[in-house]
């Protein structure tokens, strides 16, 4: 019997053992590794092309807006310059294109659109947008007539756009971002000033929902609390965990923690970013669900000396797991065939659903969606505890 | 006949008569709670509406139908220099009171304006140092309009209200280039901002004198040598001015928050007047500009205007 015993938990020992390398076991893979080109899309009005325009004050251009990324690897842009959303596939042909004029109401007087951010499921597209019109019950001159803004979101299909006022939605906060959830869905949520950096008398009243999420049907369920740290308590989403640096405004010993929604058990967190040196400037954080992808620039991002631009872009991959780690460096060489963009916030970097990490760069001919690719960089295999 | 004249004339002037007491207290400050009062009489009946302005108008070019007046700054070339600046309704309507001959009725006015963020919940819509305009306009005869007007103390200096006077701008419009005639600045009578009108506005708004006022983005280059290019760090109220490397300075924004997916910028542009029919708004840094350009140049908004 205690033969029995012993061997039961000899067994015991080793299965745990084996689970616990198996999620701890990690790639890194890192590297001064530079996006490169994985599809060019020339510029023009034709089916074939996407729209451009400009320059504007002598500087920026407008044209292409935000994009998406399937699991097949083809590419969605919003050609905003020909008000329609294109399908672009891994040769860089357009092979489908679906007409987005109708998000402008005839009834709104000089409405206006600006796209933010695409996300594409299996049965729509949402896209999430500035919105605007004169208001049209102003009669008076003076003073001018009021504009009526919002952040909308559309959903798109071949055949029908629903729309929806996401601001209005949330209890209009500052600002609102939408992220992918599993199912066909996305959430939008409200961003507004972080409690701690505001004086008391600037703290927020605004009541609204924590969260609002939204079906291909244009159905909304709003979300009043976070379960475990997520939206829908079954999508579970990364987050910083980071010491604040208050005097030079910086994150200091920063990590990326996943939980899970439904035990609140932590299942993954990541080694310190760049070895916890101070980060100034976070980019965005990215998660489809199992890779993770964080943009970062810290105090020596910008080289006087060669005019070179340096981000930082980490990705985390939960099972396998596997870390990646990449260095943009933007410098005049680069520069000489890029063509700026407007002074305007649109979503340009994208964790594709086929788990690349890809970036949209306008080009002297034509725009170039670029992926980061893990090619001809150093590897290590090691182990790492994800408990904190 | 003379005597009825006379009467007569009494009549008229009995109809047009009104009375408006100085606002009290004034100055008054609108952060500790205060708010200050006028009161009117008529002696006809009739509506009586009351607003409040930013300035009485008529500053600029004499005339009685302007709604621009101005202030002064220092240039680049360290003279004085000149915005104009557009008056602006700060309450489109204090009250409308349907006032019988004789009677007193006192208006409050607390301070806060038609403009702001209100709309999150915070105290974004009070009015900052200046001073401002009770407009009491009686509707039968609004030719006899009086103006009184009140002086707002500084209630808040610090970063915050900075950011929250930026705010207060949130929505207006066009986007206005043309310095021909001068820098021209406004929020309501449809002259808007370029991205530094904007900026150097809500610190003349704060009550500080601009050392550099409505000078373009690009004229930040010739003034660098006298201003305070501080270290990179970014923090809320932070004006951040843009340029490409080995170029010149496009543009100027300020910091007002930061979260996981960047710094949020207040600011003016082109692109959002064309496409929202709004110049200025608070939105995330574009990604592109921080990966491609220089890391914006940084100073102090509070600098600026002491350093005067």
């Amino acid at each position: 019997m205690k033969k029995k015993i012993i061997v039961f938990f000899v067994f015991l020992l080793i299965a745990v053992f084996v689970v616990d390398f198996y999620n701890n076991f990690s790639v890194m893979i890192a590297g001064k590794v530079q996006p490169t080109d994985y599809v060019i899309i020339k510029w023009g009005s034709s089916q074939s092309e996407v729209g451009i325009k400009g320059p504007y004050e002598n500087s920026w251009y407008d044209g292409p807006a935000t994009f998406d990324v399937d699991k097949e690897g083809n590419v969605y842009v919003v050609d905003y310059m020909n008000n329609r959303i294109i399908k672009v596939d891994k040769n860089s042909t357009v092979v489908d294109s679906i007409d987005i004029s109708k998000i402008t109401s005839k009834d709104d007087p000089n409405a206006k659109y600006s796209p933010i951010k695409l996300i594409t499921t299996d049965k729509c597209m949402f896209l999430l947008y500035h919105y605007s019109f004169l208001d049209p019950t102003w009669t008076a001159t003076y003073p001018a007539p009021p504009v009526i803004y919002s952040k909308y979101i559309s959903i798109v299909t071949k055949d029908n756009i629903i729309k929806i006022d996401a601001l209005k939605l949330l209890g209009y906060p500052v600002d609102v971002y939408m992220e992918r959830l599993s199912g066909d869905r996305v959430v939008l949520a409200p961003s507004v000033p972080p409690a701690p950096s505001v004086p008391p008398e600037d703290l927020p009243t605004w009541k609204g929902p924590k969260a609002v999420i939204v079906n291909c049907n244009g159905e909304t369920q709003s979300i009043k609390g976070l379960v475990n740290g997520s939206f829908d308590g079954s999508t579970p989403f990364a987050t910083l965990i980071f010491d604040e640096d208050k005097e030079n405004s910086s994150y200091l010993n920063t990590r990326i923690q996943v939980k899970d929604p439904k035990t609140n058990r932590v299942i993954f967190t990541s080694g310190l970013i760049d070895n916890g040196k101070p980060i100034t400037y976070s980019l965005g954080l990215h998660f489809d669900g199992n890779k993770i992808a964080f943009i970062y620039q810290d105090a020596n991002a910008y080289n006087k000396e060669n005019n070179s631009i340096t981000t930082h872009i980490s990705t985390f991959t939960l099972f396998p797991r596997k870390e990646e780690n990449y260095v943009m460096v933007v410098g005049n060489e680069d520069r000489e065939n890029m063509l700026p963009p407007p002074f305007a916030y649109r979503v340009d970097f994208v964790l594709g659903q086929d788990s690349y990490f890809y970036r949209m760069v306008y080009m002297t001919d034509g725009l170039h969606i670029q992926r980061f690719e893990p090619a001809a960089t150093t590897t290590e295999y090691f182990y790492r505890s994800h408990k904190l | 006949m003379f005597v009825m004249f006379l009467f007569s004339l009494l009549i008229s002037q009995r109809t047009y008569a009104i009375t408006v007491t100085n606002p009290s207290p004034n100055p008054f400050n609108p952060g500790s709670g205060q708010s200050t009062t006028i009161s009117f009489s008529v002696d006809n009946t009739q509506y009586v509406t009351v607003k409040i302005v930013n300035c009485r108008s008529s500053i600029v070019n004499n005339s009685p139908t302007s709604t621009e007046w101005r202030y002064f700054y220092t240039n680049i070339y360290g003279g004085t220099g000149a915005v104009r600046y557009g008056q602006e309704i700060i309450r489109g309507q204090v009250a409308r009171i349907y006032a019988t001959a004789g009677q007193t009725y006192p208006v409050p006015w607390d301070g806060t304006s038609d403009r702001g963020r209100s709309d999150i919940g915070a105290t974004y819509n009070l009015c900052q140092k200046g001073t401002y305009y009770f407009v009491v306009i009686p509707e039968n005869s609004p030719q006899y309009t009086i103006y009184k007007p009140v002086t707002i103390t500084q209630w808040n200096s610090n970063y915050i209200a900075y950011i929250r006077q930026a705010r207060t701008w949130y929505g207006a419009y066009p986007y206005y280039d043309d310095e021909s005639v001068g820098p021209t600045v406004s929020r309501d009578i449809g002259k808007g901002s370029n991205c530094t009108g904007f900026v150097t506005s809500v610190i003349w708004e704060m009550g500080y004198s601009p050392y550099y006022g409505n000078f373009p983005a690009s004229g930040i280059n010739s003034v660098s040598h006298l201003i305070f290019p501080s270290n990179q760090v970014v923090k809320q109220s932070y004006i951040l001015a843009w340029k490409k490397p080995s170029s010149s300075y496009e543009h100027v924004t300020i910091a007002t928050y930061q979260d996981s997916y960047g710094w949020h910028i207040i600011h003016s542009s082109k692109y959002s007047y064309d496409h929202y029919s709004m110049a200025v708004i608070e939105e995330v840094t574009p990604s592109w500009y921080s990966t491609t350009f220089a890391t914006p140049s940084v100073y102090y908004w509070d600098f600026i205007g002491s350093v005067n």
